[in-house]
């Protein structure tokens, strides 16, 4: 009897540990036969959305796709955005990927293009053909690329459309309606620039915070900032595509032809002055909760912030107060100080979001795909958009009532002031700006301290640049050595489009433009002639012809 | 006799049926180790190399190509690469087997692994050039001699030195001359274009630069016409922007800025840069109004 016990007492733990992996597989097989029964397709889609109403939207569109689809299951893995990155790198290492993946993966550009060439379908030809659940809309015949908003270029680097994009969002500024009319007695905020500081001037005479500061929320305000810049194009766009890059930057502050002192440069601080005084102290410093928490407490009028966050603002101030939104508030023409900076409305880029690829190890790639194009159609869009509670991505999709105003504006200008040639110069700006945006520091400081320190480093910067690029050139030519691999062997169309491909990656002027700036910034070649409009041996060709 | 005929018909007809069928699975092999090699599976795409180029005969082209994959793998992985194992069978390539395609590949992928040397080191461009030279020498008509030559100039182009570029020109515009078809027109062309910076003629330059955009346009246009799947779509923002500035800018050619302009904006109307487009063409008219003006105003001589 004691041996018998004995035995028992030993392998009773054993037996415990037995039955609860067993209970574990049982329930786990019941969970999965529940979820997707024997001989169902299914499709995982993994993503790290957690925002209110994506997990809702996609969940309602999975469910109407099901419906058209009867043995088709789509599931989602919402994967916390702090870990997204990590757990889509090993997933896809291990073959064990969801079948569509958010695009982007939260990573470095750099490592998300070697994943998507490893590991990702290339969606071109679907981007070519007409998405068939447009049928019935005007986008029926239509091919997918041109019934997209945004999203839709290839990547150059491997000559593929590698995913389609379902939303777009933007940034705008929200305030508290109550608390502004109380103060101000308005209902509105102004929109002109001018008039918007007098307000805020007066909601700071009542001893509240006129607009809530973090380094989070004050990022946002760069987009009006950097917009009295864009004159700059006109001193440092050697390379001819209307941008002024960080190395053209440099370029040109080397060559003398920009200083800090550009007027337009001038303008972005003076405006920068003028709003962070009405900023609560030492704002820099603080963190995204701790400005949306001012902003709940009701201590401050505005804040600005993206289309993502509407939702859970809303929600906080269910009940204790109505929330506004507006664009951010512009200079007018006639601005005496800004005016003639701002040469047009400003471009807001739109932030195309929720864009997905197709994992190669899928096993049912035709489904993922198809589901993508069904979120990507008209119909489905505006529906998957409706309740989330973002802009639709597709063309004709309709915004749901009460958000036009974040509809961002497509047409106006843009930044030309990139100071960011090499981390050096990245962080020394940065610290710089923020000391200058708390007022720590003046323009005249500034200045003279970053001037010259962009001056001395930014040769390095260029050097490493160039580092970069080289380095940039072994991945482009591991990605044509396989494609003239493949072009050898293939034949027919398959070996007409890789060959395609294989000559347009040829690399055969970068790195004349790269060598120009280089020996530019050295002194090696003679520094372009600046001019207002035009020089003037083109307004001869052109008076010459209009005489003819 | 008739069942001894029959069986040899039917031997005959197994045979027939499984050759086709073999020689797929064998292409297959091939397509599968260029994937691995796509997802950067060296290991597995050298292996499935190695495997093929035993299990086919060696006068098979196919051998060669299992060949050139090999050293592409040795060429190529991060990390592990072996350039000089790449090397040697680059030119056992080049060796055994001259009269093939992979041996004009092999010879210009010494060429460009000589050009692209690791970070912090400088390439020996004497030794670059004689190699791109060997290449167009020995492997005339081939698209890896078109390639070489494309890739020789661009190397003389950035030099800056001007004679250095005007050779470039040369033999550039003789290169666009005898071999319009080839599907490196567009790189020569832009090539040229920037010879024509460095030689300070802009309208060359201009014309370069429309004529690379066209080649590209016309090869996209042919290989969809082949093809035929949905319409025919074709979009460079960047080339057209280019274009239309060097016209503004730099050449004074008001209506090709304007018609390069006009089809930025029709194939790009959310662009980022359609304002800059918009404004450059009320520019354009604004400037060429005014000059209209003062023509209007100057009274011809002699009244």
């Amino acid at each position: 009897m004691t041996a018998w016990r004995e035995k028992l007492r030993d392998f009773f733990p054993l037996g415990v540990i037995l039955a609860a992996t067993g209970w574990a597989a049982v329930s786990v097989w019941i969970h999965r036969t529940e979820e997707h029964p024997p001989g169902t397709i299914v499709v995982r889609i993994g993503h790290w959305q957690l925002e209110a109403g994506v997990r809702d939207a996609l969940d309602a569109i999975a469910r109407d796709y099901e419906k058209l689809h009867p043995g088709v299951r789509i599931i989602q893995d919402a994967i916390p955005d702090q870990v997204f990155s990590q757990w889509i790198n090993t997933q896809l290492v291990g073959g064990t990927a969801p079948d569509l993946v958010e695009a982007g993966g939260l990573m470095a550009p750099p490592l998300w293009l070697n994943l998507q060439r490893r590991y990702l379908v290339p969606l071109t030809k679907f981007f070519a053909e007409p998405n068939p659940y447009n049928a019935g809309t005007e986008l029926e015949g239509v091919p997918l690329t041109q019934t997209m908003k945004g999203g839709n270029a290839i990547v150059p680097e491997l000559q593929e459309n590698m995913d389609i994009s379902l939303s777009r969002v933007s940034v705008r500024l929200f305030y508290n309606r109550d608390l502004l009319r109380r103060l101000t007695g308005l209902e509105k905020p102004p929109q002109e620039l001018g008039a918007f500081l007098d307000v805020c001037r007066k909601i700071q005479e009542q001893r509240v915070i006129p607009i809530v500061g973090s380094a989070y929320h004050f990022g946002m305000w760069n987009q009006l900032f950097d917009a009295v810049t864009y004159p700059a194009w006109r001193v440092g766009d050697f390379n001819r595509d209307a941008f002024v890059g960080s190395d053209e930057l440099y370029v040109a502050f080397r060559l003398g032809l920009v200083d800090m002192n550009y007027p337009a440069y001038r303008a972005k601080f003076q405006m920068i002055r003028e709003l962070s005084q009405f900023f609560q102290a030492g704002f820099a410093g603080l963190t995204r909760e701790e400005g949306v928490l001012l902003f709940a407490q009701q201590k401050a009028v505005f804040m600005s912030t993206g289309l993502w966050e509407a939702a859970g603002l809303m929600g906080l101030a269910k009940d204790k107060f109505e929330i506004g939104v507006i664009p951010f508030p512009e200079p007018t023409a006639d601005d005496p100080q800004f005016g003639k900076f701002l040469e047009g409305p400003i471009y807001e880029d739109p932030k195309i979001v929720l864009g997905f690829g197709v994992t190669k190890t899928s096993q049912n790639p035709e489904v993922a795909i198809d589901f993508l194009l069904f979120m990507a159609s008209q119909k489905q869009n505006e529906r998957l958009n409706r309740i989330i509670g973002w802009i639709p991505n597709t063309i004709g999709a309709q915004t749901a009532p009460g958000l036009e105003v974040f509809e961002p504006n497509l047409r106006g200008v843009y930044p030309a002031q990139d100071f960011s040639i090499s981390g050096d110069t990245t962080i020394r700006w940065k610290q710089l700006y923020d000391l200058f945006a708390v007022n720590q520091i003046d323009y005249e400081a500034l200045s003279k301290e970053f001037g010259s320190y962009f001056r001395d480093r930014g040769a390095v910067g260029l050097k490493l640049q160039h580092e970069s690029w080289q380095r940039g050139q072994v991945q482009k030519e591991q990605l044509r050595a396989g494609l003239l691999g493949q072009a050898l062997s293939a034949e027919g169309i398959t070996a007409d489009l890789l060959w395609e491909k294989y000559a347009a990656l040829l690399p055969s002027t970068e790195l004349v433009d790269h060598a120009y700036l280089i020996r530019l910034a050295a002194g090696e070649q003679p520094a372009p002639t600046i001019h207002e409009e035009y020089a003037p041996n083109v307004l001869e060709k052109v008076r010459s012809r209009l005489q003819q | 006799m008739v069942v001894a005929g029959l069986f040899l018909a039917a031997l005959f007809f197994v045979t027939g049926c499984n050759r086709p069928a073999a020689e797929s699975a064998q292409a297959a092999e091939l397509d599968e180790a260029w994937n691995q090699y796509g997802y950067g599976a060296y290991d597995a795409s050298l292996r499935a190399f190695k495997n093929f180029a035993v299990s086919v005969p060696t006068s098979d082209p196919r051998h060669t190509a299992a060949l050139f994959g090999q050293a592409t793998v040795w060429n190529w992985r991060r990390p592990g690469e072996d350039r000089v194992r790449a090397g040697e069978i680059y030119e056992r390539i080049r060796r055994d087997f001259p009269r093939s395609d992979f041996a004009a590949w092999s010879a210009l992928a010494l060429a460009r692994a000589a050009w692209l040397v690791p970070v912090g080191q400088t390439p020996d461009r004497g030794k670059v050039a004689s190699l791109f030279d060997n290449v167009i020498a020995n492997y005339p008509g081939s698209q890896a001699a078109e390639e070489a030559t494309i890739s020789l100039q661009a190397m003389r182009v950035e030099s800056f030195d001007t004679q250095q570029a005007a050779g470039a020109r040369d033999a550039l515009q003789a290169f666009v001359r005898t071999d319009p078809g080839s599907i490196f027109l567009g790189a020569a062309y832009s090539v040229l274009s920037e010879a024509e910076r460095v030689l300070g003629n802009p309208e060359a330059r201009l014309r370069a630069e429309i004529a690379a955009y066209k080649a590209r346009e016309h090869l996209a246009r042919t290989i969809w016409e082949k093809n035929l799947r949905g319409p025919f779509l074709f979009n460079d923002p960047s080339a057209l922007f280019k274009i239309a500035k060097i016209a503004e800018f730099d050449v004074g050619d008001f209506p090709t800025a304007q018609d390069y302009y006009q089809r930025f904006l029709h194939d790009n109307p959310t662009e980022k840069r359609r304002f800059f487009a918009e404004e450059s063409l009320s520019r354009m008219q604004r400037t060429e109004d005014s000059i209209r003006k003062e023509l209007l105003n100057v009274v011809p001589q002699g009244q």
